[in-house]
């Protein structure tokens, strides 16, 4: 293979080159330092890249806005408002003359657009649509935190085990039982939260974890470090996760052996297996 | 069909910070990403979420206000109550932070912009082709110039203010 270009760097860092094309830029950046250089210059150019999209960070709003005359709810109704304002709008396209049975639309699961535990139930400004949902809204305004628990018990894996596809965060809507032609009722409804897939054996200690994959081992390494290992198709993975501050140099590693190392949240983290490095890349985008 | 309840609560929230990013103007991001599922809800997509941010980008441009001409927003609103709210001039510095990223973010090709304001939400390669309407096998390019410039003008950016 000849040198690669930027694109293709890229799409190894992200885990999105097919499986030929990566081993085979695998052995070609065995062999080339150049590209080797080039392959760190691309992975530091997509953290920074990443940190600088970051900034732009979408804070939930919890005091009405001031501006535009007039008081704005806060994310939550918002989600919730839009939710009715999209059940009068469907109910208004297509209600029939029969009024017993509402569109099947109305099965609708409107829960808070934005759960998070720690939020207060605090009284929200009522919502734009219907007398009959504010009040609903107020009795679903129960303590958040225990539905929230409960609900991370109920979560199931969203990714199967071993499998490596690269995939957005796991974030799928609970969806409680469809509703009978009533409508919406809301009060029975838990506050919505992301579902992320349940770490069935993580200790404790460790920060992140590889989706989809379940630990196999752990050890503490030292300056507080832990490690996890993972089996990936029968092949061993080691995952550390060391406080940077406590980050020595890297072991000695085996000629078969590849390693990916990149910080994050004050953490050093290692990937080192005996799979290809555009593997280990692709393992990279499942740690969570 | 997924029903639009369900297509809510999972986009939603990621639909308004992409919209966002991508205008500068969050009760903007926020309208827009309303008037998306508007949409959704006559036309139910069979492959929501590049349907949906695909309508939306198409919406943005369409729209010919640019948030940029806008100018700076002090989001003064953003106190939080009972925690201490950050010093006013430590609001500003952040504040400060946020238009010089969307500046440089401006600076980039449109096409170059959203396809990395779509991985910024998660997107692999085929859903960022998928809703752009692009080749996949552009996308690694695609993605590499975008930073490459983004990490450029933003430095840039950094310079001519501490310069000015």
């Amino acid at each position: 293979m000849s040198h690669p270009d930027d694109g293709q760097l890229h799409a190894l860092v992200d885990g999105e080159l097919p499986p030929e094309e990566a081993a085979e830029l695998d052995a070609h950046l065995r062999a080339c330092d150049a590209c080797r250089v080039r392959l760190d210059e691309a992975r530091a150019l997509l953290g920074e890249s990443d940190r600088i999209v970051a900034r732009l960070d979408l804070e939930p709003r919890r005091a009405p806005r001031v501006t535009r005359g007039r008081t704005g709810p806060d994310y939550r109704v918002l989600g919730l408002a839009a939710s009715a304002l999209l059940v009068v709008t469907v109910g208004f396209l297509a209600l029939r003359p029969r009024r017993d049975a509402a569109p099947a639309a109305t099965a609708m699961r409107t829960e808070d657009s934005v759960g998070r535990a720690a939020a207060p139930a605090a009284a929200a400004a009522p919502p734009v649509v219907e007398d009959q949902t504010a009040l609903r809204r107020q009795e679903a305004a129960q303590p958040v935190e225990r539905r929230d628990e409960a609900k991370v018990e109920r979560a199931e894996p969203t990714v199967a085990a071993g499998q490596l596809a690269n995939r957005a965060p796991a974030v799928v809507a609970d969806t409680p039982p469809a509703r009978a032609a009533e409508g919406v009722a809301l009060n029975d409804l838990p506050p919505w939260k992301p579902k992320v897939a349940a770490p069935a054996t993580v200790p404790a200690a460790a920060r992140f974890r590889l989706d989809g994959l379940d630990v196999v081992s752990s050890q503490p390494l030292p300056g507080g470090g832990i490690r996890l290992v993972y089996s990936v198709n029968g092949t061993p993975v080691e995952f550390d996760q060391v406080p940077a501050a406590a980050a020595g140099p890297q072991p000695e590693r085996d000629a078969g052996t590849n390693e990916l190392t990149w910080p994050r949240d004050g953490l050093q983290l290692t990937l080192r297996s005996a799979l290809a490095v555009g593997e280990l890349e692709r393992l990279r985008q499942q740690v969570r | 069909m997924t029903d639009i309840g369900t297509l809510f609560q999972q986009y939603h929230e990621s639909l308004v910070r992409m919209l966002y990013r991508r205008t500068g103007d969050r009760d903007r991001a926020e309208d827009l990403a309303q008037e998306t599922f508007a949409r959704a809800v006559e036309a139910p997509p069979n492959n929501p979420r590049p349907w949906l941010f695909a309508v939306a980008l198409n919406l943005v441009r369409e729209d010919g206000r640019r948030a940029s001409t806008r100018g700076r927003r002090l989001e003064l609103y953003r106190h939080e109550g009972p925690q201490a709210s950050p010093a006013p001039d430590q609001e500003f510095v952040r504040e400060e932070d946020r238009a010089r990223v969307r500046r440089a973010l401006e600076r980039l090709n449109e096409r170059d912009r959203e396809a990395l304001l779509l991985k910024a939400e998660g997107f692999n390669y085929d859903e960022i082709a998928e809703t752009l309407g692009l080749a996949r096998g552009a996308i690694g390019t695609t993605l590499a110039r975008a930073r490459k410039k983004l990490v450029e003008a933003y430095r840039e950016e950094e310079r001519t203010d501490v310069a000015s």
